[in-house]
C-alpha cells in the first residue's frame, strides 16, 4: 500500500530516469537504451514497431551530437512531457521516452496490432457492405469516421478499469444527438468502479439501468453500417477498445429485430423481413410452450385428425408434456452450445449427431413425440431469424419459463408468463428512454421504421427515442 | 425485502400448489366423436330412459369404439362408459349429436341444454336427426372409409355447403329455439346398407320435430330460408301448362324478402297475410323444350315458366311447414317486427303460423344460358 501511494504521488511529479526505471520495474519487455551522446531511451518492446523505432530513434541521434540531438527534438513528432503520470501512460500505449539533460520527450513508435477488418461472423448479410469492426479502437472509429466524413462527428475518449485503463470511445454528431444522453452516458461510464473490462457487451451491463433483466438493454453490433446509421439517427456510439461490440444507445427492444440490410432491400421485401422476425419472436418463446399446454389441458383446441396422429405418437412416451418438452429443448440447447465451441470443422458433426440421432432415433425410440421435435426444431431455428445474438439468447431463455408454467397452468399460464414478461418490458428504461419504445409511449410515426419498414419517402424524421433537438431527416419531403 | 419482492417470492412459492387436477394429457383421453341419443325402446324398465351411444375414434382413425347404454341422461349413460374405458371420456372433441328421429318428436331441448352447458363442448357440435337406429348407424362399417362419425362430419360439411343450407349445429338451434319468430331445424340422415344418406331437413315446433323437407324441396326450403349464393335447381315440368319439359338452373342466387301485408288480429281470430318475394337469377345449362333460349323474348317466356314452377313448389313447402307448425324460414320474426311487442306477445305464433295465408312472389332471371351462347 505505502509502496503504491508513494508511487501515485510520483506520477504528478517531473519525470526522472529513477522514477520510470521504478514504474516499469520487473517488466522483461521494458527496454532501456543509451546513447553516447547521453541521451537515455525507454520504450516497451512489443508495442513498438521496428521500423517505427529504427525511423524516429536509432537513425536520427544514433550519430547525433548532444546539441544536434536536442535540435531534432525540438521539432515534430517529438513532444515534451512534465508529468510521470503521462510519461507512463505514453510508454504503455507504445510510445519511446527520451531523456536528454533534464528533459523528456515522447514519440508515438506505436505499431497497430490485431486481424486487419473482416466480416463480422455473427452478424452477417448477404447484400451490403462487408466489413466488421475489429477489435483495434482506432480501427474502428476510422472506420466510422469513413462512413460519416463530418466535422459535426464529435468523439470523448475515456477510460475504464482501475488496472487496464480500457480506453472506451463515444461518439455523436453534434446538433442531431442529445447533450443530456451524452452527459449521462459519459457520467454514468466514468462512475464505473471495476478492475478491468475486456468487451462492449461487458461494458453495457456495468451501466444498465436493471442489471437484473434477461433483456439486453444496449444494442450491440459488430457492423460499421449498422452503427453510422444510428449516428444519423441521432444515437450515441460506443466502442470499448479489444472489442468489436460496439454499442449504441438509446435503444428500444425492436431495435433488436431489425438488421441493417432491411434498408438495402426494396421497402415491401424489408418490410416482409420485419414481420418475419416478430413471427419469429412469438414463436420461439411460445411455440414449445403451446404444444405443452395444448396436450396438457387443451385437448380441444387441436384438430381432429392431427389429434389422433399426435394421442398415436404421445402414447409411446413415458413422460408427460412438460418434462418431454423441457427434455429436447435441453438437447437442443447442448447442440448449439457445442456447435458454439467446436471449431468449425468439428462442428459439422453436430449437424448430423443433432439431427439423424437426436431428431430420427428419439421418436423411434418412443422417447419423444414427433411433433415436439418440430416444435423444437422450429423454435430453435426461430430464434436463429434474430439478428442480435444475445437478444436471441435471452429469448431462448424465457422459452423454458414459458414452457414450465405451459405445463402447469395450459393456456393460463402460458400468458400469465407472457403478461409478465410484457409488464416487466415496459419497466425497463435505457438512458431515460422506455424500452417499449414506439409501442409504449406510442408513437406511430416511429412504428413505420419498427414493425415494418417504410419506404424510405415516408420515413423523413429520426426516431423519437433519440430525443433528439433536429427531429427531420429529409426536409424538403415534409 | 420490498414488497414487490417478497409477492413475487409468495407467488413462486404458491405455484406448485396450483395443481393439476383438470390435467388432460392427451394419450390418456378418449375423445368422444358422436353422441347419439334415441328412445330406449318400449318396456316397463325403460319409461323416461334413453339409449346413449358414444364413438370413440381410435388413433388408427379407421376404427372406433362404440359404447351404448340406457339411462336417464346422457350424464349417468357416461358413467357407465367411464367404468368400460380405458382412457378418460371427455366431450372437447365432439363433432355431432345424433338425435334419434322418435326422441326428437317427444323433445330434445333437455338433452340439447345439458350439452350446451358442457364448457368444453363448442357450439359448432352438428344436430342432426337419424331416421332408423342410430347406434346400428354408427356402428356399421362404410366403403367411404374412415369412421362413421367422421363420413357424417364430411358428409353434412359438402351437402350443407352445396346446398346453401346454414349447418344445422347446437348454436343455430338453440338460437332459432330461443327466438320466438322462427323455429329451429336440423339435418337428417338416414343409413343405408352400404352408405349414410342426407334426407332432408327436420321441422321442429319448439324443441318437438313435427315435420319434414322431402329432399327433394331442399332448393326451394333454401330459397325460402335466406340468400342463396350458388345453388342449383333442376325443374321438371310436369303438365299441359308448360311448353317445357326439363330445365336447369345451375349456379343461381337468390335472395328473398318477406313483407307482412296484413296483421294478424286477436280478436277475429285472422292469422296474418305474408307475402315472400323470391328473386332467383343464373345460368341455364340444361334445357329441353319448345323455348328457343338463345332468344332475349323467349328466354323471358322461360323465365315466366320457371317462375311459376318454383312459385308453386315454394307455396306447396309453406303449405307443409303451415301443417308442421314450425316456422322454419322465419315469416315470425317479419311479423314480430311490424307490430307492438305486447301483442305479439299475447299472439300463439304457433298457432297463427298455422293459418296464416302466405303467397310467394317469384321473379326469375336468366343470366346466361352457357358456354355455346
Amino acid at each position: 500500500m505505502g509502496d503504491s501511494a508513494q508511487l501515485d504521488k510520483e506520477l504528478t511529479a517531473k519525470p526522472t530516469i529513477a522514477t520510470i526505471e521504478a514504474q516499469f520495474k520487473d517488466c522483461a519487455d521494458f527496454v532501456k537504451r543509451e546513447f553516447a551522446n547521453g541521451m537515455s531511451v525507454f520504450y516497451m518492446v512489443p508495442l513498438t514497431g521496428n521500423n517505427n523505432l529504427h525511423r524516429d530513434i536509432v537513425q536520427p541521434f544514433a550519430d547525433a551530437s548532444r546539441e544536434e540531438a536536442a535540435g531534432i527534438l525540438g521539432r515534430a513528432p517529438y513532444h515534451r512531457v512534465a508529468e510521470t503520470g503521462d510519461c507512463v501512460d505514453g510508454i504503455l500505449t507504445g510510445s519511446a521516452a527520451i531523456f536528454l539533460e533534464d528533459y523528456v520527450w515522447l514519440v508515438d513508435l506505436s505499431e497497430q496490432l490485431g486481424r486487419s477488418i473482416e466480416q463480422s461472423e455473427t452478424e452477417t448479410v448477404i447484400a451490403g457492405p462487408h466489413d466488421g469492426f475489429v477489435e483495434n479502437l482506432f480501427q474502428n472509429v476510422a472506420v466510422l469516421r469513413m462512413r460519416v466524413r463530418s466535422s459535426k462527428l464529435k468523439t470523448v475518449l475515456l477510460s475504464v478499469g482501475e488496472i487496464s485503463k480500457t480506453q472506451v470511445m463515444i461518439m455523436y454528431i453534434d446538433g442531431v444527438v442529445n447533450r443530456e444522453i451524452v452527459d449521462n452516458l459519459i457520467n454514468r461510464i466514468k462512475s464505473i468502479e471495476i478492475d478491468a473490462v475486456g468487451e462492449g457487451n461487458m461494458l453495457v451491463q456495468l451501466i444498465d439501468e436493471n442489471p437484473n433483466s434477461v433483456f439486453p438493454q444496449f444494442m450491440t453490433t459488430e457492423r460499421p453500417d449498422a452503427a453510422a446509421s444510428k449516428l444519423t439517427g441521432g444515437k450515441i456510439i460506443g466502442i470499448v477498445d479489444g472489442s468489436p461490440s460496439v454499442f449504441s444507445c438509446p435503444t428500444a427492444f425492436f431495435d433488436f429485430f431489425a438488421s441493417p440490410d432491411d434498408y438495402y432491400q426494396r421497402w415491401l421485401l424489408g418490410t416482409a423481413l420485419r414481420l418475419l422476425r416478430i413471427i419469429g419472436f412469438v414463436i420461439t418463446i411460445g411455440f414449445t410452450a403451446f404444444y405443452v399446454s395444448v396436450t396438457t389441458f387443451h385437448y380441444e383446441m387441436i384438430p381432429h385428425t392431427m389429434l389422433l396422429n399426435l394421442t398415436e405418437s404421445r402414447s409411446k412416451v413415458p413422460f408427460p408434456p412438460l418434462y418431454e418438452a423441457l427434455l429436447m429443448e435441453t438437447t437442443i440447447e447442448l447442440l448449439r452450445e457445442a456447435g458454439a465451441r467446436l471449431p468449425t470443422k468439428i462442428g459439422q458433426t453436430i449437424g448430423i449427431v443433432g439431427g439423424i440421432v437426436i431428431g430420427q432415433a428419439a421418436v423411434q425410440a418412443g422417447f419423444t413425440s414427433n411433433i415436439l421435435i418440430i416444435a423444437v426444431a422450429t423454435s430453435a431455428i426461430a430464434s436463429f431469424v434474430i439478428p442480435s445474438y444475445i437478444m436471441s439468447a435471452s429469448l431462448r431463455l424465457i422459452r423454458f419459463g414459458l414452457i414450465i408454467l405451459a405445463g402447469l397452468l395450459g393456456n393460463l399460464g402460458l400468458f400469465l408468463g407472457i403478461t409478465l414478461m410484457i409488464i416487466h418490458l415496459s419497466g425497463i428504461t435505457n438512458l431515460g428512454a422506455s424500452y417499449l419504445t414506439p409501442v409504449a409511449p406510442v408513437n406511430f410515426r416511429d412504428m413505420l421504421d419498427t414493425f415494418v419498414r417504410g419506404p424510405f419517402w415516408a420515413l423523413t424524421r429520426r426516431p423519437t427515442i433519440s430525443r433528439t433537438p433536429n427531429s427531420v431527416r429529409v426536409k424538403k419531403r415534409i | 425485502m420490498t414488497l414487490r419482492k417478497l409477492s413475487l417470492v409468495i407467488l413462486a412459492l404458491a405455484l406448485p400448489l396450483i395443481g393439476c387436477s383438470d390435467q388432460r394429457i392427451i394419450e390418456k383421453l378418449g375423445f368422444i366423436r358422436t353422441t347419439a341419443y334415441e328412445l330406449a325402446g318400449d318396456g316397463e324398465e325403460n319409461q323416461g330412459k334413453i339409449k346413449v351411444t358414444v364413438s370413440i375414434p381410435k388413433t388408427t382413425q379407421k376404427e372406433a369404439v362404440q359404447y351404448s347404454a340406457v339411462a336417464k341422461t346422457a350424464r349417468e349413460a357416461r358413467i357407465v362408459f367411464d367404468r368400460q374405458n380405458d382412457r378418460r371420456l371427455v366431450n372437447g372433441q365432439m363433432r355431432q349429436a345424433l338425435f334419434g328421429a322418435s326422441l326428437a318428436r317427444e323433445g330434445v331441448w333437455t338433452h340439447i341444454d345439458s350439452l350446451m352447458r358442457d364448457p368444453s363442448v363448442g357450439n359448432r357440435v352438428h344436430f342432426l336427426v337419424v331416421e332408423g337406429s342410430a347406434e346400428e348407424l354408427l356402428k356399421r362399417k362404410y366403403p367411404q372409409g374412415g369412421t362413421a362419425g367422421e363420413y357424417i362430419d364430411n358428409l353434412i360439411r359438402v351437402e350443407t355447403g352445396a346446398m346453401n343450407m346454414p349447418d344445422t349445429t347446437l348454436y343455430s338451434f338453440a338460437r332459432d329455439y330461443y327466438d320466438d319468430g322462427i323455429d329451429p331445424i336440423a339435418a337428417i340422415i338416414r343409413g343405408q346398407p352400404e352408405s349414410i344418406i342426407f334426407d332432408g331437413i327436420a321441422l321442429f315446433e319448439r324443441d318437438r320435430m313435427t315435420g319434414k323437407v322431402e329432399p327433394d324441396d331442399l332448393p326451394y326450403f333454401g330459397i325460402l330460408y335466406g340468400k342463396v349464393k350458388s345453388g342449383d335447381l333442376f325443374v321438371d315440368f310436369t303438365g299441359d301448362d308448360y311448353s317445357s319439359d326439363v330445365a336447369s338452373m345451375l349456379y343461381f342466387s337468390s335472395r328473398r324478402k318477406i313483407k307482412v301485408r296484413s296483421l294478424p288480429s286477436l280478436s277475429r281470430g285472422t292469422g296474418p297475410k305474408v307475402t315472400v318475394k323470391v328473386s332467383l337469377s343464373g345460368s341455364l345449362l340444361e334445357y329441353v323444350g319448345t323455348v328457343e333460349v338463345s332468344k332475349r323474348a323467349e328466354q323471358a317466356k322461360l323465365e315466366k315458366e320457371i317462375a311459376k314452377f318454383v312459385k308453386l313448389r315454394c307455396e306447396r313447402l309453406i303449405r307443409r311447414m303451415q301443417d308442421a307448425r314450425a316456422d322454419a324460414i322465419g315469416i315470425g320474426q317479419y311479423v314480430r317486427n311490424s307490430m307492438r311487442y305486447s301483442d305479439w306477445e299475447k299472439l300463439d305464433w304457433a298457432e297463427t303460423f298455422s293459418k296464416a295465408e302466405i303467397d310467394v312472389e317469384v321473379g326469375v332471371r336468366i343470366r346466361n344460358f352457357g358456354k355455346r351462347q
